[in-house]
């Protein structure tokens, strides 16, 4: 087994036992190990929210910026010093509600930032609200009446916005979404990784065992920006997983 | 004689009539005229009331004039809204191509002499575009004014080589047809202006000029701009410079992006900035709590403009002191400084990049329509010396320190400043959160109160001073104000003096943190006359509320405009 110990402070997490995010953060020290990424040159900007607070726990040039503001953050400190591998760190509350607008802008830009998006479906750290990528009719604390709207796409959106790397990755998959970070870091450009998990204690009805049925690796990827295009807008069978685009 | 000569241009937008006042104002100062330009129009791109009134004098101090000698009106709107500005003695020159039945249609004008002038035919005629109307009203301001063609063509060319040749050469006979046209209607030489100072060569320059050169000599590294009046000249003259300076234009997708941009950049090592108005800059309020809250220096020019909300998109206003003072959630030190003119705005711009990253915190550059926009004439931007801006302080010592071993980001030290580090040097945490030393996010009210008390001692010990008192140590009157109400201020003092009465003023360039020597001078003025472009007397307030004092009068205007000539005499009660 590998040392990744230099990736790790002394300090203890606050996620629930079990939580995606300790896949996440097991994925990236990896990558950044596999890419022999020093930790004092990798820049993490997190966003607000659970995932966030792996600020404490990853042990490399972390900034915990503001509720949806991890992406311009990470945007100018790639500008001005382009050494640095930047990685933004977002939930969907963060990335699809507060700071959509730097998701799109980055995406067009194409700014040589890799997003990481923590997708657990719901405002897990305030207990348990919609968020705009909440499925439909989903019962949250928001919504118990079910959510009345269907959800933000991330990925169709990066897409039609000019992301030149899309993928989603499965956090309980922790070989499988290593690879995916690694070659979303190595991309020279805009990279969005999606990565899904259940939160364990706010979406009881997509639990793990539920994306443990759905989500499966496609033999076949789009070749085209139009197949992209209509791949992604598929969202009512399985989840797919992978790097969609690059 | 008369001190003070002004030129008013007023028509439609697009018509160029804010180059035509710049180049005006240009070839004055290049002949030892002390000149303000300043600009007036509404906002949009096409038609309305444009206005360039160019003041000019042999006094150095200079304030806008209410009333105007020549006005140039090129359209029957503008004419009617300015007609009534024109002194008894003045000129009320008008294009010919204005209809004269809507001349006639004029109430405001009636018993007033005015002149139609060819302005537009002859611009065709000359020089095959109507547009040169301009120069040939500037030909005919330089006759009747009695100077010599000779610096309005330098500047004529300077203003036109960028657009050929043929422009400039059809330019130089407009310059020649204004002549001739004074000749021709006996106006040649009718103002006689006194000599300007022999020798002197001002330089106009803007607000905006200043604070842009400003931000370059302080080599700022990264700029997220997104447009919004007045501060917008500041964008385009560090995009033209940007292939010398090399600097990051960053054009973001809104100010929130930019100002955490700016920050992540500043993180990473740059010198960072942004420029915005008052109501991007509510936008921005939470990134720049986070630059106060993670000690990431930034500099922030904020140019008001009338409020609230949208106001009025393109006048000029001083809403915004408290704001910025107070504003973003929670407490954290910043400092906020205040430019009286574009000498200044240059040095306090500079001197904000040291600030920020000698104490580790935002620094807001305060300016406003009116200083922003308008050009006034003055001496060279100076590199050093005591009205200098000195070296560049307080990012050596991040490159100059190797050795990271027990490095903490935010070091409890004596003087509340943390050692600073760069990503790539060593690893350390940045943090919007309340953080212990080493950055970690925490939550006991032990280290909260530690880390809160050590973010203020970083100021604890500010004691540069704040103010500057011109005059006399004793007078009668004492004014007090801030920014760009500088130079109004002073004429106003000038005069009183010269009638006798002794006046001082105590000018507030950097009111945050509240200069300490303020209160000594305030506590032995005998009466304090307050002045500001703002409905509720901000500078008042704040005077009160960090010293007790009350100021005995306040002169306020807030109408979008800034103080002219005369206005703040006119309002001043010389009874106590």
């Amino acid at each position: 087994m590998v040392d990744l110990s230099k990736y790790s402070t002394n300090k203890i997490s606050t996620w629930c036992p079990g939580c995606g995010n300790f896949g996440v953060l097991q994925s990236l020290k990896q990558a950044l190990f596999d890419l022999k990424i020093a930790p004092k040159d990798a820049v993490v900007t997190y966003d607000i929210g659970c995932g966030g607070n792996m600020v404490n726990i990853l042990r490399v040039c972390g900034f915990a910026t503001l509720h949806g503001r991890s992406i311009p953050v990470a945007v100018g400190a790639k500008l001005a010093n382009p050494e640095l591998t930047v990685i933004a760190q977002a939930g969907d509350g963060g990335l699809l509600n507060e700071g959509a607008n730097h998701l799109i802008h980055a995406a067009q830009r194409n700014d040589n930032i890799t997003v990481l998006l923590h997708n657990n479906l719901v405002f897990a750290l305030t207990t348990g609200q919609a968020s705009s990528i909440t499925p439909k009719d989903m019962t949250t604390k928001s919504t118990p009446q079910g959510n009345p709207f269907s959800p933000l796409n991330p990925l169709l959106l990066a897409a039609v916005s000019g992301g030149s790397f899309l993928a989603r990755a499965f956090a309980f998959d922790i070989p499988q979404t290593t690879q995916i970070i690694k070659a979303a870091i190595k991309h020279q450009g805009f990279s969005l990784v999606e990565i899904m998990m259940p939160c364990l204690v706010w979406s009881k009805s997509y639990d793990l065992a539920y994306f443990k049925k759905k989500v499966y690796y496609p033999q076949k990827l789009p070749q085209s920006k139009s197949k992209l295009l209509s791949f992604l807008s598929i969202t009512d069978k399985k989840i797919p997983l992978g790097v969609f685009w690059k | 004689m008369k001190k003070t000569f002004s030129v008013k241009i007023a028509g439609p937008a697009g018509y160029g009539i804010m180059e035509a006042g710049r180049i005006l104002g240009e070839s004055l100062s290049s002949l030892g005229f002390s000149s303000l330009v300043y600009p007036e129009y509404p906002s949009q791109i096409r038609g309305g009331d444009n206005v360039s009134l160019v003041t000019f004098s042999q006094d150095n101090i200079l304030v806008p004039s209410k009333g105007v000698d020549i006005l140039i009106a090129l359209s029957s709107e503008s004419l009617a809204l300015h007609s009534n500005e024109v002194e008894e003695n003045g000129l009320l020159l008008v294009d010919e191509a204005v209809e004269i039945g809507e001349i006639r249609a004029i109430r405001e004008i009636r018993g007033k002499k005015i002149t139609r002038v060819p302005l537009t035919k002859a611009a065709q005629e000359i020089a095959g575009n109507p547009i040169a109307r301009n120069t040939i009203a500037l030909g005919m301001v330089f006759s009747i004014s009695g100077l010599p063609s000779e610096s309005l063509e330098e500047q004529i060319r300077k203003a036109f080589e960028r657009k050929g040749k043929k422009v400039v050469s059809g330019n130089l006979r407009a310059v020649k047809k204004g002549f001739e046209l004074a000749d021709d209607l006996k106006l040649k030489g009718k103002f006689k202006l006194g000599r300007s100072k022999r020798g002197v060569e001002y330089d106009l320059l803007s607000g905006n000029d200043a604070l842009a050169q400003g931000v370059i000599d302080a080599q700022c590294g990264y700029a997220a701009i997104y447009p919004m009046t007045p501060i917008n000249s500041i964008l385009t003259t560090l995009a033209g410079e940007q292939k010398k300076t090399g600097m990051i234009i960053f054009c973001p997708e809104d100010e929130i992006s930019g100002i955490n941009s700016a920050v992540g950049a500043s993180f990473a090592g740059k010198r960072a900035m942004v420029a915005t108005s008052g109501g991007g800059f509510c936008l921005m309020a939470e990134g720049f709590g986070m630059a106060g809250a993670s000690e990431t220096p930034l500099v922030v020019i904020e140019g008001m403009r009338t409020g609230p909300s949208s106001g009025m998109a393109t006048w000029t206003s001083q809403e915004d002191l408290l704001f910025l003072i107070n504003v973003s959630n929670g407490e954290f030190p910043r400092i906020i400084l205040t430019p009286g003119d574009p000498e200044e705005a240059y040095r306090l711009t500079f001197e904000a990049f040291n600030l920020a990253d000698i104490y580790q915190l935002p620094v807001i550059v305060l300016t406003d329509k009116y200083l922003s926009e308008s050009a006034f004439s003055g001496g060279e931007l100076k590199n050093k010396g005591e009205e200098g801006i000195g070296e560049i302080r307080g990012i050596r010592e991040i490159e100059e320190k190797k050795d990271w071993r027990n490095y903490r980001r935010y070091e409890d030290t004596p003087s509340g400043i943390s050692p600073r580090a760069l990503p790539g040097q060593t690893v350390f945490l940045t943090n919007s959160y309340v953080h212990d030393e080493e950055g970690f996010s925490i939550d006991d009210g032990k280290t909260r109160t530690k880390m809160k008390e050590k973010l203020f001692r970083k100021l604890e010990n500010f004691k540069k001073s704040g103010t500057r008192l011109y005059g006399s140590s004793k007078a009668d009157i004492t004014f007090v104000s801030f920014g760009s109400t500088k130079q109004a201020v002073l004429a106003v003092m000038k005069d009183l003096t010269q009638s006798g009465l002794n006046a001082n003023f105590l000018h507030f360039f950097r009111p945050w943190p509240f200069p300490k020597e303020a209160e000594g001078v305030l506590r032995q003025a005998k009466k304090i006359v307050d002045v500001e472009n703002n409905s509720t007397g901000q500078l008042a307030k704040l005077i009160k509320m960090e010293t007790g004092i009350t100021v005995d009068q306040k002169i306020l205007k807030d109408d979008g405009r800034p103080f002219f000539e005369g206005e703040i005499e006119k309002h001043l009660n010389l009874e106590h």
